[in-house]
């Protein structure tokens, strides 16, 4: 089992998730990290396709048994992620 | 984009700290009613709590939201009296609205703050008076099927029964966040924000597998989001608000039918009526402390200019001085709070002492309409507390004790008076020893003083000035000795200064470089060149256009509304001291005459 951070370090919204899509892909499936924090320092916000995003690399962590944890998200983020609930399914931590 | 701005943040917390205390107090005032409560006492607090459940919830405040929620769950239940006030019911309260007020006070670091013993106490509470018929529902989930059928919604039943028994329909509203977000240029906070404010979300889910992995093609294709919805909108005015399609919209009605017909339902008109209109007050608290700065740099400059005979100054100085009177009774008038408005939490301080102690005490508090200065009633609260205590712990039987606090204004003073309801119940003659107490109050220019007699019984006796100084001002120490800063004169703290830094210019002017600023320093007493090198820590000062600094002997610089005291003989002879005052632990400290330092220098 293997643990690795990624910091995508931009707003994660629908011009950038393909290519954040395929890093994630890489991360997961080619080099085979089950535990993956995303770091959202600088993320200043999370459009719908970015929540996608979260939501499918939980589903794909989840089929490796792998998990997913949100960290460093601001204040804003953090109140989103808790308010759709998606606490409830990978951990989230404020910065 | 950020949508809860700081701004909005700090009204609620400061519109809920000011709610808690009302509430805390209005709980301490049923408890006194035991079985016979006043009804429309009970509905304000369960109002108030509302309100503050309601702002949790649009600002996402977790543990906010769930902790009022359970509290207001209580208060529901004694306001439509099916649960009696009495010390135990309170105690839980209070427990639950001091955890409030701690979640209150670390808005944006509470997650370590633990809310479960306070959520299984409360719930205890509801669930133990409520009728054996709906006894189970605080405990009982309830399943809530998603139309497709593919989600479920699990429910407290106890919860879905409060929204129902206030009049809030239950929904399900059915979203794609692709189509109906990310097309129409929204963002998901505004949108959820948005629905938020239509009604309570009860829960949220998306269909996590309909949106897949990431190896899936469909990634990003379409975004299924459920939100189970409790409104006291009507279905077609709910579609019409959010601006959605009718079958986006399901409106629960089977799944809870058992759930929708309350033994009692509690008047709801009457309750949005109990409460007045909500003021706010924006920073109101910080406008005050900068007028009350404001006033005392105007006052020591206005004693200044008093000293000038110039004729030809007379019209100009008299004009400034009835401003400068208008000044001070608008700050004294905004600075005055009824004292029972504050003392009540020695009363709710004695109470909790009493509970742990397994004793039975109470304080009644007799203060009429009496005004004070609020800087000087908080700063009470603890050494009363510790008196009334001690007086307590002096009746030596296990009968009741309860201890009168009862105030009267006379032409030059305000007079305090704790003695024992009874005053046989100490029969020989008792001393009470309180010299912290003591020294807390002499802080506050005022003396205290104990006395017994056969008749009466043992007494405290505290007297205040009718009218005091107060200084806002920083506490700094200066050669070991203290001094009292005016806040307005205060403008920067240099820390961890090094030798280098210092200058003498010529023999009596001292300089400190810091950076590209040179800031001359005035030695407050008697500090030469060689003193002031060892000095780590630089105060800067402004008195109208000059600034300088003094050199203190420690970073700590605290902040404290000095009440000040007469000058003794001695002291009104020395140029630089302008007023002098006692801290809590004793100690005299100084303020210095700005404009003399000021003066000295330039």
């Amino acid at each position: 089992m293997s643990k690795k951070v990624i910091s995508p370090g931009q707003d994660i919204v629908a011009s950038m998730v393909p290519e954040f899509k395929k890093r994630l892909q890489e991360i997961i499936v080619e080099d085979g990290v089950t535990e993956l924090d995303i770091d959202l320092t600088g993320v200043e916000m999370v459009d719908s396709v970015g929540l996608g995003a979260f939501i499918a690399t939980h589903n794909t962590l989840s089929q490796k048994n792998g998990k997913l944890t949100v960290i460093n998200a601001s204040e804003d983020i953090y109140s989103l992620f808790k308010t759709m609930r998606l606490d409830q399914h990978f951990e989230i931590q404020q910065g | 984009m950020m949508l809860i701005d700081r701004e909005t943040i700090d009204i609620y917390i400061e519109e809920t700290i000011q709610s808690l205390s009302e509430v805390e107090k209005t709980l301490l005032i049923l408890e006194n009613m035991g079985g016979n409560i006043e009804l429309s006492l009970a509905r304000r607090v369960y109002h108030a709590m509302h309100i503050i459940r309601n702002g949790a919830n649009i600002l996402s405040l977790s543990k906010i939201k769930e902790l009022s929620q359970k509290i207001e769950n209580v208060l529901g239940l004694i306001c439509t009296e099916r649960l009696t006030p009495n010390p135990e019911v309170i105690n839980i309260l209070l427990q639950g609205i001091d955890r409030m007020q701690q979640l209150i006070d670390l808005i944006h670091s509470n997650e370590d703050i633990d809310i479960d013993e306070h959520s299984v106490l409360l719930t205890g509470l509801t669930s133990a008076v409520l009728p054996e018929e709906i006894k189970h529902s605080v405990t009982e989930i309830r399943d809530i099927p998603i139309p497709d059928g593919k989600y479920v919604f699990h429910i407290p039943e106890f919860n879905l029964i409060q929204e129902i028994e206030q009049g809030k329909n239950i929904y399900i509203l059915i979203y794609d966040l692709i189509k109906d977000v990310q097309e129409k240029n929204n963002t998901p906070l505004n949108f959820v924000r948005f629905i938020q404010q239509h009604g309570e979300v009860i829960d949220s889910v998306f269909d996590f597998k309909s949106i897949g992995t990431l190896e899936e093609q469909t990634f990003g294709s379409e975004m299924p989001y459920f939100v189970l919805l409790a409104s006291t909108l009507k279905y077609e005015q709910l579609v019409e608000s959010l601006g959605v399609k009718s079958h986006q919209i399901k409106q629960i009605k089977n799944a809870i039918a058992d759930l929708t017909h309350p033994k009692t339902e509690p008047d709801h008109q009457n309750l949005t009526s109990a409460i007045p209109v909500h003021h706010r007050k924006t920073g109101q608290k910080d406008r005050l402390e900068l007028l009350n700065a404001l006033s005392c740099e105007l006052n020591f400059a206005m004693d200044c200019f008093s000293n000038y005979s110039n004729n030809t100054l007379s019209i100009t100085k008299a004009r400034m001085q009835s401003v400068q009177k208008r000044f001070q009774e608008f700050l004294n008038h905004e600075n005055s709070i009824l004292v029972s408005n504050v003392l009540w939490k020695i009363g709710r301080n004695i109470r909790d002492f009493a509970y742990q102690s397994n004793i039975q005490a109470k304080l009644e508090l007799q203060c009429g309409q009496i005004m004070m200065d609020r800087r000087v009633l908080s700063r009470l609260i603890e050494p009363l507390t510790a008196i009334v205590m001690k007086m307590i712990r002096l009746v030596q039987s296990e009968t009741p004790v309860q201890i009168c606090l009862n105030m009267t204004k006379n032409a030059g003073s305000i007079e305090m008076v704790i003695s024992f309801f009874d005053p046989q119940i100490v029969t020989k003659k008792a001393y009470l020893d309180y010299p912290d107490e003591e020294k807390k109050i002499n802080a506050l220019c005022a003396t205290i003083k104990q006395s017994f007699e056969a008749q009466t019984g043992l007494s405290v006796t505290i007297r205040f000035p009718l009218h005091l100084r107060i200084i806002p001002g920083y506490c700094i120490s200066i050669d070991q000795q203290f001094y009292i800063i005016p806040r307005f004169n205060v403008k920067d703290c240099l820390i961890n200064l090094n030798p280098s830094m210092w200058r003498c210019e010529n023999d009596t002017t001292i300089t400190l470089h810091d950076n590209e600023r040179c800031i001359p320093v005035i030695g407050i007493s008697n500090s030469d060149f060689l003193q002031l090198k060892n000095k780590t820590t630089l105060i800067v000062c402004e008195v109208g256009k000059h600034c300088f600094g003094l050199a203190a002997d420690s970073p700590k610089i605290v902040e404290v509304d000095a009440i000040c005291q007469p000058l003794s003989k001695q002291l009104s002879s020395n140029p630089s001291i302008f007023a002098n005052c006692l801290l809590d632990k004793g100690q005299i400290a100084f303020v210095p005459d700005m404009g003399f330092l000021a003066n000295k220098l330039f």
